[in-house]
């Protein structure tokens, strides 16, 4: 069974991999090209210098993308993955937008060529995915291969996270301004800051402390029980009970739950779409929110979501390349040898900082960067300037 | 700076010369090609593999803790469905998602180093063959009729990495319990108690 589902997952990337190819090679090449010609030509904010040395994605006078700075940059990425987890994709993004030049090379070309502004931001959003989704994504295989899969939930979360991930890409790729997709980013961030803010509160970290007490006199309970204690097990495995539009109800080892199926298909469309839309994986929203919709348990939780965020992402991927979108390769391979790099360093230096100070500091961080990349998008103003002037 | 640039520049010059010479080897072009293109996916296997193993070796106690940790919880999650108690189930559930999802943040470097190598040599094939076209000898849906450089290197590295967990087992180096991949349940000090095995033993295995 294993092999055939790696079989086919690899026949998917292969397949994905050929109309990558045959799709960016040629035809969207010479969009930018197209694009780089029509610019307003000159040595002015905004115009193209063809006399300039070719720079980011080949255009005259673009960023010279400075691989040691991306590389740094990617230590730090790979650290916080293996120290807070999905903040990780989040500073990925940060360094696309700003630490390597490319955001306020994109936005001179606002007014004067908005085509190239957007190819920049494009091939920003698809460069985050490919850089976190690469990696994210042979870890998957490995849950993938290790999980049973719930199929009906795959299924309707698969439905999802296609049409979630193909309609994006097909709907906004060449169509989102650098700003606006900033002032985006920066919302996300800032639900995330306040996501994390509200874990902390008294209120948010009582289910946390529930679940953990519960586990903990559960454990206790568990260890007073002779081993190989006789339990009633006439129910095994999960038996359907019901099954319609609304309601998918099934006993679970005797155990009922129950969910709507509606909600896997929106939640695997929405979640897709956001991270899509942004650059990102989605796993991380997607596991938790497949265990509280249908209380799957973990085992299964990561096999299914894997194969989800597999699908969502070979198709958000490809949907973007076919929409013309580049890709910077030597910058993505150094980012990826930073986050290596990063996550080994992770574990040895984590062990120095209480978790309660790391959750503090990227608190503040995830507010900083939302709020500052919202100023930066809607205002067109960052955020030292709109307080300090 | 500027000797580093010339480091860096004398590294690639070498690195050229070398990744180009098995493009050569057959006197056929398009034979050489798809030879060079095999080499190439051979070479970014072996070193992404090698890496991943690397860092696998470094990271595993971190990596373990956090597996365990993720077990241990999981384990409870089933012991608390075959007795039928809802509640702790959600709740060792809960527990058991989040310190999964720390210890799979944790594995991603493993899929990062597995990988790094792939955009480099994309980024060297488009330097030696940007123009090189492939006229696909029957129409596929989707696709254009001519394809370029990574139509043929994507499906070989693929190909090639498949052949290689086939081979792992045979493999020195490889086929220790040190292997980069994600332990399967069983393989753990505590070990998973999968569904299967509550189905076997219909009810909690020992």
């Amino acid at each position: 069974m294993h092999k055939k589902l790696v079989l086919v997952l690899a026949l998917l990337i292969a397949f994905g991999a050929i109309s990558i190819v045959a799709e960016t090679s040629w035809a969207q090449v010479s969009n930018l090209q197209e694009a780089i010609d029509a610019a307003p030509k000159g040595t002015e904010r905004g115009e193209i210098d063809p006399a300039a040395p070719l720079g980011y994605l080949g255009i005259p006078g673009g960023p010279q993308i400075n691989l040691i700075l991306a590389f740094i940059w990617a230590i730090w990425v790979g650290w916080i993955f293996s120290t807070v987890g999905a903040f990780g994709g989040i500073m990925a993004g940060v360094g696309h937008i700003t630490v390597y030049g490319l955001g306020n090379y994109a936005g001179t070309f606002r007014q004067t060529a908005p085509t190239i502004n957007r190819a920049v931001t494009d091939s920003i959003r698809v460069s985050n995915q490919f850089m976190v989704g690469t990696s994210a994504l042979i870890s998957s295989i490995n849950y993938y291969k290790m999980g049973r899969l719930v199929l009906p939930v795959a299924a309707a979360l698969a439905i999802g996270s296609i049409a979630g991930s193909y309609l994006i890409p097909l709907l906004t790729a060449g169509k989102v301004s650098f700003r606006d997709y900033v002032g985006y980013f920066g919302i996300f961030v800032l639900f995330l800051g306040c996501y994390m803010l509200y874990e902390t509160t008294p209120r948010g970290a009582a289910g946390k402390k529930k679940a953990k007490q519960a586990a903990d006199a559960f454990e206790s309970t568990m260890k007073k029980k002779r081993s190989g204690e006789k339990v009633d097990t006439s129910e095994l495995g999960v038996k359907m009970t019901k099954f319609s539009l609304g309601k998918i109800a099934f006993t679970f080892y005797g155990v009922e739950f129950s969910f709507n199926p509606l909600f896997p298909i929106f939640g695997g469309f929405i979640i897709a779409a956001i991270a899509a839309f942004l650059g990102v994986g989605g796993g991380f929203m997607l596991v938790p929110f497949l265990t509280s919709v249908t209380g799957l348990p973990m085992y299964l939780s990561a096999g299914t979501s894997a194969l989800a965020v597999l699908i969502g992402m070979i198709t958000s991927i490809l949907s973007y390349l076919q929409q013309g979108v580049l890709v910077h390769w030597p910058l993505i391979g150094t980012q990826l040898v930073g986050i290596v790099v990063g996550s080994m360093v992770g574990p040895y230096t984590s062990q120095y900082i209480p978790d309660k100070w790391l959750k503090r500091v990227f608190i503040v961080l995830a507010f900083y960067v939302g709020l500052d990349f919202m100023a930066r998008g809607f205002l067109g103003k960052n955020i030292m300037t709109m307080f300090f002037g | 700076m500027q000797e580093f640039h010339e480091i860096f520049a004398s590294i690639y010059q070498w690195l050229d010369v070398m990744l180009i010479s098995t493009f050569r080897l057959l006197s056929n072009p398009v034979s050489g090609f798809f030879f060079g293109t095999f080499i190439l996916s051979l070479w970014c296997t072996l070193i992404g593999e090698l890496t991943s193993l690397g860092v696998g070796r470094i990271n595993r106690a971190h990596l373990k803790k956090l597996e365990q940790e993720s077990i241990r919880l999981h384990n409870l999650s089933v012991k608390a469905i075959i007795h039928k108690d809802k509640e702790s189930y959600r709740a060792c559930n809960k527990m058991a998602n989040e310190a999964w999802g720390k210890y799979f943040f944790a594995t991603i470097s493993q899929g990062a180093a597995s990988v790094w190598p792939v955009p480099f040599a994309l980024a060297w094939m488009h330097t030696r063959f940007e123009a090189i076209e492939f006229e696909l000898a029957y129409p596929i849906p989707l696709l254009p009729e001519v394809v370029g450089y990574p139509a043929v290197f994507i499906p070989m590295y693929i190909l090639v990495r498949i052949c290689f967990a086939r081979l792992k087992p045979w493999l020195p180096l490889f086929h220790g319990d040190d292997a980069p991949k994600v332990r399967r349940p069983g393989q753990e000090e505590e070990k998973m108690i999968t569904w299967a095995d509550v189905d076997k033993h219909k009810g909690l295995p020992g």
